[in-house]
């Protein structure tokens, strides 16, 4: 299975690579408009300094050192991004990738934030009105974005379940109330809620419910005896059949690790059932009768 | 777990303080003002804040150590940049205003009075008036003391070549709009060309004799030639001017030997940092200046930087807050000036007013010996502090007071000490002047012969 995440990642790490190798081949190949696009770039203007300025470059560099400077930046940029877009691809989880994407873009953006601030206070430079106004807005907007992406990555995930499902989940109190109950004998709620329903409108009803509790501790007990013997039956078997299959083992282990009833009897292979009706009591095939006699209300219901 | 993140959180706290603090002093102009004057204290102190001292602040940068060798003026030329750009941090507010006020695309230009004196023309004045105090009216400067006079907090003399036509409309905007904000600033502003040093000394003696209370303080501003015609003035007449903006200047004269010369703020370019005699000559006059014990001037009072294409912007706000600062400092001493003159002539008055009603008193009661004992103390204490003034009175030194008036070194200094200081300097210099001064005031050469032979 592709996640869709992963794919939108992994594509945008490689776009940012072919975009890097693509920006080089351009200047290698002397294409005008890209290096126009450079130069325009050095002398635009931020806050009164120009953008190789901001990146460190001195007052005195000349225009070819800016704008090497600048590709240098921007290959450095556009490694780092692809590199980072590459490895949350990698994340198998949502969240996680999530929580990446976020400090990718929080934590350069503050960066730069610091850096702009700290020259604008070490420098001797002068701001005009418009500067202010510019560095204000960049500040603002970028102050903002990171409070929400700091906010986002700390936020925690809400549970899906839908409100009237969540409604009727027993609460902490409930719980300790019921154990307490439990443990000093009284009737819980954990017996069939139909049944207790029932029992309070029928009282007829509610006399053959406690009979029927009476009746099914014996046969559950019949019930284990019979199939811890055909638990002692069942190794005899599969040595004598070979090697036993992966898959049905598997579901066997299933089986007990989940405390599966054992199988019905007509499931049974034909030796088995011999075997089982030879060792199967009178009262056995009693207590199935009276199981019958049990199971008639609840079919009447 | 819980430790690491207490300790990064507290390191987080701090430095969003600290960035805080910095953009609070970047940006607010009161703040900046409020923490210079906090680690400076007042204008005339000579103490720095010993505690805000152990703090990392620009104000305590200490200047370039000096070096004698001429050779290594450029890369001093260049720390002393680095420091000018430093020490003046606190002044970026108000000239982010200045240059809001230069390129403010509507202006709003008020108008102000333009007054011309014999040949000066084109003295434009703030505006201001206020009431004379005791001294000013003692000096002259009004009738009496009802009498509202005429104002500025300085005159800003901008120097022109003598040639090119100084009319307003051929000014640049920067040129104008730097005039309008001087204007409103409270500052009289005057263009005035320039040929030789002579000239420009006598034009403002006119000024200073004209306006006392406008020209009371004069800022000189002059570009490459203008620039050395002014250094060269002030070389010979130290007190005549208050602060000295000199741009590229062609050339240099010696540092005038005065105990506080003018501030001074000087920018060369680039390419004259090769000229090292020129850059060791500017550096000079800075640490003149430098040398007082008042902070305010040993700190900001002498400035270099260096212009470049992309300083040159920021270099023309420089002066200004210089400028405000070094007009707050002399207000600053003749306030104290002020008080001090106004203390000596209550005490005098006082004195006198004390023995004429004793005389009174006498003549109407009768002579009494113990009368006559406390008129006789009176009169002493009278004639004692008169002394402190007169004796060693000379035309010499008259004369010197006069031309270092606003020297609060001179103004504090007695009779005797300057005849000693004077007389001192005229044997230093040559044997031959001491023989022109002994013809030109017998007095002086007397006084100091003989306090010379006291003093051995």
């Amino acid at each position: 299975m592709y996640s869709l995440s992963k794919a939108f990642f992994f594509s945008l790490g490689t776009i940012l690579f072919l975009v890097l190798s693509l920006f080089w081949i351009g200047l290698a190949l002397d294409f005008s408009a890209l290096e126009n696009f450079i130069v325009n770039l050095s002398y635009s203007k931020f806050v009164g300094y120009t953008i190789p300025q901001i990146i460190g470059a001195g007052c005195e560099d000349t225009v070819v050192e800016q704008v090497f400077r600048l590709k240098i930046i921007c290959t450095l940029i556009g490694i780092s991004y692809g590199s980072v877009m590459l490895w949350i691809s990698n994340l198998k989880t949502k969240k996680a990738k999530l929580l990446c994407l976020y400090y990718s873009i929080v934590i350069p953006l503050l960066l730069v934030l610091a850096l702009i601030w700290f020259k604008i206070i070490y420098d001797d430079h002068i701001l005009s009105y418009a500067d202010k106004i510019e560095l204000s807005q960049f500040s603002t907007v970028g102050f903002i974005i990171s409070i929400i992406l700091i906010l986002l990555s700390v936020r925690k995930e809400k549970s899906k379940l839908a409100k009237s499902v969540a409604a009727k989940l027993p609460t902490v109190d409930e719980l300790k109330t019921e154990i307490i109950d439990s443990s000093s004998g009284k009737s819980t709620n954990v017996v069939d809620p139909e049944i207790d329903k029932e029992g309070s409108n029928d009282d007829n009803a509610s006399s053959i419910i406690t009979d029927k509790k009476s009746e099914i501790k014996p046969v559950e007990e019949k019930k284990a005896a019979v199939s811890k013997e055909v638990e002692e039956i069942n190794p005899k078997v599969d040595a004598d059949s070979g090697p036993v299959d992966e898959g049905s083992e598997i579901k066997k282990e299933q089986k007990t690790d989940d405390d599966l009833a054992p199988p019905a009897l007509d499931e049974l292979p034909p030796e088995l059932a011999e075997l089982r009706e030879q060792s199967v009591p009178k009262e056995e095939t009693e207590l199935s009768d009276k199981d019958e006699v049990i199971e008639k209300p609840e079919e009447e219901k | 777990m819980r430790i690491a993140l207490g300790i990064t959180s507290f390191i987080a706290v701090v430095f969003i303080l600290f960035l805080f603090e910095g953009i609070c002093f970047r940006m607010v102009e009161k703040y900046s003002l409020m923490r210079l004057e906090s680690s400076w204290g007042a204008k005339n102190s000579v103490d720095l804040n010993k505690y805000l001292k152990l703090l990392p602040f620009n104000h305590f940068q200490s200047p370039p150590i000096d070096n004698s060798e001429v050779e290594f003026s450029i890369f001093r030329a260049i720390e002393e940049d680095k420091y000018a750009c430093k020490i003046m941090s606190f002044g970026r507010p108000l000239r982010d205003q200045f240059i809001d006020f230069i390129q403010d695309s509507e202006p709003n230009r008020k108008s102000f009075a333009i007054k011309d004196v014999k040949h000066i023309r084109g003295l434009t004045l703030p505006g201001l008036k206020r009431f004379p105090t005791d001294e000013e009216v003692a000096k002259g400067w009004a009738g009496r003391q009802r009498d509202s006079i005429e104002f500025a907090h300085a005159v800003f003399v901008d120097l022109k070549p003598f040639t090119v036509s100084n009319t307003v409309d051929s000014r640049s905007q920067y040129e104008q709009r730097h005039e309008d904000y001087l204007l409103e600033q409270g500052f009289a502003c005057l263009s005035l060309p320039t040929r030789s040093k002579d000239i420009l000394v006598n034009d403002l003696r006119i000024l200073k004799e004209n306006f006392p209370a406008v020209a009371e303080k004069i800022i000189c501003r002059a570009t490459g030639r203008e620039a050395e015609i002014l250094l060269d003035a002030c070389s010979d007449h130290p007190f005549l001017v208050n602060m000295l903006i000199v741009h590229s200047p062609s050339g240099f004269s010696s540092v005038p030997q005065v105990e506080s010369p003018p501030w001074f703020f000087c920018s060369v370019d680039r390419t004259q940092m090769e000229d090292y005699v020129l850059v060791d000559g500017l550096l000079k006059w800075m640490n003149a200046v430098r040398d007082t014990k008042f902070i305010y001037p040993s700190k900001i009072g002498g400035l270099m930087r260096v212009r470049n294409s992309y300083t040159s912007q920021n270099i023309d706000t420089f002066h200004i807050p210089i400028l405000m600062q070094c007009i707050d400092f002399y207000k600053k001493l003749e306030e104290d000036k002020a008080r001090s003159y106004a203390l000596k002539k209550s005490l005098v008055n006082q004195a006198k007013k004390n023995v004429e009603t004793k005389r009174a008193k006498i003549d109407s009661e009768g002579v009494d010996s113990l009368g006559i004992n406390s008129i006789q103390s009176e009169l002493s204490s009278l004639k004692i502090t008169s002394n402190s003034t007169q004796s060693f009175d000379c035309k010499m030194v008259r004369e010197y007071r006069d031309l270092h008036f606003d020297d609060p070194g001179v103004a504090q200094a007695n009779n005797r000490d300057l005849v000693l200081k004077i007389g001192l300097n005229f044997e230093q210099m040559n044997p031959a002047v001491m023989q022109e001064v002994k013809q030109k005031d017998p007095l002086f050469f007397q006084f100091y012969q003989s306090l010379k032979i006291i003093e051995k």
